[in-house]
């Protein structure tokens, strides 16, 4: 199975590179991929949201048990970094609650399988010329609710298992896998694909690897309030034909 | 549409806090067991607001500048108006919600009950900071304090004029003692942004077992002129504060003013939740 893989980070307007709270995690060579989205709201979330994807390429498993220990032992990890009487009281505040990510882990299978695993809104979209398939969120409308993310204190929230959905499927020769964070893959099921020129030109971008064009792109449709004022990250995964 | 400007770094939004600081803040609050002055009460609210306001700014290594703060009480010190800043801060009418997080007065030590996953509760030490000190003093210079508000609203929006209006948070315990507040109320709501007009929300605390009114839409059952000045001059709640009453548990009609008479604790710490919660922060 031979993929072909371009990976995008783009940060919000009006901010810093480095308050950029999304990541991408790729090992195309074990086939896992990975699209994290760092709550701001949370202590260290750009940090977590790294350990997520990283951690994700890096493990074999797919299943809820495997990813419920990872996300403790990494927890621990960051939990280890914070030293927490040399805070001022708002940061330790903060750290109290920890960090908290979306996250999405693609891992695609040599026979041509693939296994899925998502905690709030980050999305996977598989895409060949007959089908669509969209997960965990397939309207436009369901990005307005407040997700559960993944916790760097799973102690203090026990309830992860209940929100962590699985999804598997087929892939074949010429299928396209996205990996997208929240606020582009809404803009992508409201505009980018059903606007048929949008979706060639996205495709084309990306494909190309014209970052450059594609960040002015992503810049175009935020000016057109078509696409909410967030950090952007994607992973386009194409299965090669022959 | 109105109220709908982003709240960000280079647009932030501006909360002015009107406190009553007169003698009759000195008389209790609350019922049964927990009697507390309504000046304890209110110094503890605004100082519980400030810290959410600072956490809600905290964004992983520092605090954002989304905010402005001012604090002006009226009634203290002779019966003066003015900053109501204690500490580093004292005798600043306007500061960054970042200056803010870094020099609260002090830092005390509080003690909350918290859930210990056995099925009971345990007391936890947590700390509490400090910007403001309860006062009751004097009359209530309640035009006065407008006024100044007035001032603030007027050079905020000067300096930031697509921003998202400014929100003054008024809380008082009695009636004017400067003469009728109408004018000075209204001339606030009357300053605008490009997004809309400021927004002056008010809260009457009662010591009085009287019955509460919270967020009317009418001054017809209001019981008296003093309620009905009040109404008169608070601003109908745009949609963002109405869905933030909604996750309080209060339901709030259309056209609903932000305005609560005969506030309990409870109610006034609702006000305070509600009122600083513009939901459009990036």
């Amino acid at each position: 199975m031979r993929l072909k893989v371009n990976r995008f980070l783009f940060h919000k307007a009006d901010a810093h590179p480095r308050e950029c709270e999304d990541a991408v995690g790729v090992n195309a060579a074990a086939g896992r991929f990975a699209v994290v989205d760092g709550a701001t709201e949370g202590f260290d979330s750009r940090r977590w949201a790294r350990y997520l994807a990283h951690g994700w390429i890096r493990a074999g498993a797919c299943d809820v048990m495997a990813a419920e220990e990872a996300i403790r032992l990494l927890g621990g990890r960051l939990r280890a970094r914070h030293r927490m009487d040399s805070l001022p009281w708002y940061l330790q505040e903060r750290a109290q609650q920890g960090a908290f990510a979306a996250f999405i882990g693609l891992s695609l299978h040599p026979p041509g399988t693939w296994d899925a695993l998502a905690v709030g809104d980050s999305c996977l979209f598989q895409e060949r010329p007959s089908q669509f398939l969209a997960f965990p969120l397939a309207e436009p409308e369901h990005f307005l609710e407040r997700p559960f993310l993944v916790p760097s204190l799973i102690e203090q929230d026990p309830h992860l298992r209940r929100h962590v959905r699985q999804e598997r499927g087929v892939s074949l020769p010429g299928d396209c896998f996205l990996l997208m964070s929240d606020a582009i893959a809404c803009w992508y099921l409201a505009h980018g694909r059903c606007e048929r020129d949008l979706g060639k030109r996205l495709h084309r971008l990306m494909s190309d690897d014209r970052r450059a064009e594609l960040e002015g792109l992503v810049i175009e449709e935020r000016a057109a309030k078509r696409l909410r004022n967030d950090d952007v990250a994607i992973v386009r995964i194409e299965v090669v034909v022959g | 549409m109105p109220y709908s400007a982003e709240i960000s770094r280079t647009n932030p939004g501006c909360f002015i806090f009107l406190l009553d600081q007169s003698g009759s803040m000195a008389d209790g609050v609350g019922s049964g067991d927990v009697q507390l002055r309504k000046a304890d009460f209110l110094s503890d609210v605004v100082n519980r607001a400030l810290h959410d306001l600072v956490i809600r700014c905290t964004r992983t290594e520092e605090i954002r500048d989304y905010y402005y703060v001012s604090l002006i009480g009226y009634g203290r010190h002779g019966g003066a108006v003015g900053p109501g800043f204690a500490g580093r801060l004292a005798g600043q009418a306007l500061v960054k919600i970042s200056e803010v997080g870094e020099y609260p007065a002090r830092l005390e030590s509080r003690t909350k009950k918290v859930v210990d996953g056995a099925g009971g509760l345990v007391e936890q030490v947590v700390r509490f900071p400090i910007w403001v000190d309860p006062v009751a003093e004097n009359g209530t210079p309640m035009c006065a304090a407008l006024q100044q508000a007035k001032g603030i609203v007027d050079s905020w929006l000067a300096e930031h004029p697509h921003c998202f209006p400014p929100v003054v948070l008024h809380i008082t315990d009695g009636a004017s003692t400067d003469g009728d507040p109408t004018q000075a109320g209204q001339a606030i709501m009357d300053s605008r942004s490009t997004d809309g007009n400021a927004l002056l929300f008010n809260c009457h605390i009662s010591s009085q077992r009287a019955a509460r009114i919270e967020y009317p839409n009418e001054s017809a059952a209001l019981p008296d002129d003093f309620a009905r000045a009040m109404f008169a001059m608070s601003s109908v709640m745009p949609v963002e504060f109405r869905s933030a009453a909604t996750a309080v548990g209060i339901s709030l009609p259309e056209g609903a003013r932000g305005f609560v008479f005969n506030a309990d604790a409870t109610a006034l710490v609702h006000f305070f939740d509600i009122g600083t919660r513009p939901a459009n922060l990036r």
